[in-house]
């Protein structure tokens, strides 16, 4: 859809009601991973439930498909190219407000009807934080971080029988990022990071790995929730200040590239130094919070919201900056401080004690009232970048936001920007040696630049 | 009513089995400017450790056992925190494993070793002391209308 400069049209979310006692819920490669509080863990063929249980409900399907099956379609040029005649866009737009008006509810025997397994609660216990990433789930629980894998064939199981465990300490939030590692946000202990990189000499060399397994320590300050910005980590605290873990790209040694021996590898990423709040925002007090997610930094103090834009490669030689300010925005006055807070495309997300708060890239607001137990939602994934879980005592909600392909990305004020695929900023990863042999995933989003300093021919880059 | 006095070993009987020693420990009573400090009078703190053991919350693996205080079925705050914030749960330690006993108000937002086992708080949720979000909240180092 072509993009509307003045936010005249705001869709409003689609939702789907999923009666029942969960816990925590994950969605992942068509399937809907759900914890419940009777001790289970429930996998559900999402694709099923929405091409045979919601759509015959209704006279049309492209609302459902881009909205809770494929959201990057409406990203995409050819697909924008089509709706941007102005007879199809407003035909589209027009489905998508009728069935904003309306939730869809499904019944127990219709779940049923797509139900994949269900398996008793890994270690018998609520996890406090999971996380799927590479065909494998990871949860925290109080003895510490485990793994299953999740399997996408139909003759096997979805979920594995087998727990891993990575690591002994209790983790309060687990975050994985486009690269092959996850963010341990470790309450009192400190931020850790767990690298599943294979190679050893291609693991960071700045920090210190905890008990010769692979989780390292980046940083004693308390954390207790963070995100990935770029290579970088934010690392949000309750207690303490909030921080970025700046990583970046920094060149193998001869001994490494050696080692690694036929891989042509010349760079790896390793950490640099921590930037604190302060640093960032200048002054900054208690009860402020702070995240980060990929290309903006938020801080909320008070009834303002500060949004900055994160620029990981800034060549400070050059005069470029880390940070540049975006904007302000005054939010209600009696809005109290958030319980968390997150960001993904189509905006940010804000948890209060009474309810959630969606501040919208199109500048719209979207309220929605009740203490929710948990919320996610799913910027690292194609099909569900726009979708926003929140879980009740009775029931699952899932909302679809779908304006954010109508906001001007390069422009938007909150909310990350979408970078498509079709207009990468290298080579694509297929013809690189260098990405396949570090595993990189195909979409990592590269900037302009980034491998300057390096000084790299072409065939040398990673893409 | 008994006197309780400060770093005394108090004997406390449990059950008809178990006797234990509880210390009403100095260093949470006044105004440390290192650690949590009660705001209820000694009784009251002998109280709530006696039932955390009568009640079993306790975390056996670990030598440790919670509670908290409810008056007309509102949670109520029995501390503060360095930072003067109201804290509304109690953890009792058995530090050498041999049923010798002191106890702090907890701090689970600033001190992973404050947060109750993920058992003990499921038992309190099903008894519905406590909802299922703060259950996760708590769970989670988060804020939350404890």
């Amino acid at each position: 859809m072509q993009p509307v400069e003045n936010n005249k049209i705001q869709l409003t979310p689609l939702k789907i009601v999923i009666p029942g006692h969960y816990y925590d819920c994950q969605i992942y490669r068509g399937k809907l991973y759900l914890w419940t509080m009777d001790g289970s863990v429930q996998v559900y063929d999402w694709n099923k439930l929405i091409n045979h249980v919601v759509m015959p409900k209704f006279q049309v399907r492209l609302p459902f498909v881009f909205g809770f099956m494929e959201g990057n379609f409406l990203y995409n040029k050819k697909v924008a190219y089509i709706f941007g005649e102005e007879c199809y866009n407003t035909v589209l737009l027009q489905q998508y407000q009728n069935l904003a008006s309306q939730s869809v509810y499904l019944s127990p025997d219709e779940m049923s009807s797509a139900k994949l397994q269900e398996i008793d609660m890994p270690l018998s216990e609520l996890p406090t934080d999971t996380e799927v990433y590479a065909n494998n789930v990871y949860f925290a629980v109080d003895s510490g971080i485990y793994r299953r894998v999740l399997h996408n064939s139909a003759s096997e199981p979805s979920i594995g029988p087998k727990d891993t465990q990575l690591w002994d300490c209790r983790v309060l939030s687990l975050r994985a990022n486009k690269y092959p590692q996850i963010a341990l946000s470790a309450g009192s202990e400190g931020l850790y990071e767990l690298n599943l990189v294979k190679e050893d000499v291609i693991r960071p060399q700045a920090l210190e790995s905890v008990d010769e397994t692979k989780v390292y320590r980046i940083s004693n300050k308390p954390s207790s929730f963070s995100n990935y910005s770029f290579l970088s980590v934010f690392s949000s605290s309750y207690v303490d200040e909030s921080f970025m873990a700046l990583f970046n790209w920094k060149p193998l040694s001869d001994v490494n590239i050696a080692r690694l021996g036929s891989k042509s590898l010349k760079v790896y990423r390793d950490f640099d130094e921590v930037i604190e709040a302060k640093d960032i925002f200048g002054n900054v007090s208690d009860s402020d919070i702070c995240w980060g997610t990929d290309d903006k930094i938020y801080r909320i103090k008070g009834n303002e919201l500060n949004v900055l834009k994160f620029n990981n490669t800034a060549n400070l030689e050059k005069g470029e900056q880390y940070y540049q300010s975006l904007q302000s925005v005054i939010l209600p006055s009696n809005i109290g401080r958030p319980i968390s807070a997150g960001a993904t495309y189509f905006g940010i997300v804000l948890e209060f004690t009474k309810g959630v708060i969606v501040l919208r890239s199109d500048g719209g607001v979207t309220n929605i009232p009740d203490e929710v137990i948990r919320w996610r939602v799913y910027p690292r994934s194609k099909n569900y970048l726009n979708h926003l879980h929140l879980v009740y005592d009775d029931r699952l909600e899932v909302y679809s936001f779908n304006h954010d392909s109508l906001v001007n990305q390069s422009t938007k004020r909150i909310g990350i920007e979408y970078l498509p695929d079709e207009d990468p900023a290298y080579k694509n990863r297929s013809v690189s040696k260098v990405a396949t042999a570090m595993d990189f995933p195909a979409d990592m989003p590269l900037q302009s630049g980034d491998f300057n300093e390096f000084k790299l021919d072409e065939s040398e880059l990673p893409f | 009513m008994m006197n309780y006095k400060l770093d005394y070993q108090n004997k406390i009987k449990i059950t008809d089995d178990r006797e234990v020693i509880y210390t009403i420990s100095k260093k949470h009573r006044g105004r440390n400017p290192d650690k949590s400090h009660w705001i209820i009078k000694m009784p009251k703190e002998v109280a709530l450790f006696r039932d955390a053991l009568r009640l079993g919350y306790e975390d056996k693996a670990n030598f440790t056992a919670w509670n908290f205080l409810i008056v007309d079925g509102e949670i109520c705050a029995i501390g503060k925190s360095v930072d003067d914030l109201e804290l509304k749960m109690a953890k009792f330690v058995d530090s050498n494993k041999n049923e010798q006993w002191h106890g702090y108000p907890a701090n689970y937002m600033k001190n992973n070793q404050d947060i109750p086992p993920a058992s003990l708080l499921l038992s309190w949720q099903k008894a519905g002391f406590i909802t299922t979000a703060t259950m996760k909240k708590i769970k989670g180092g988060q804020p939350c209308n404890l």
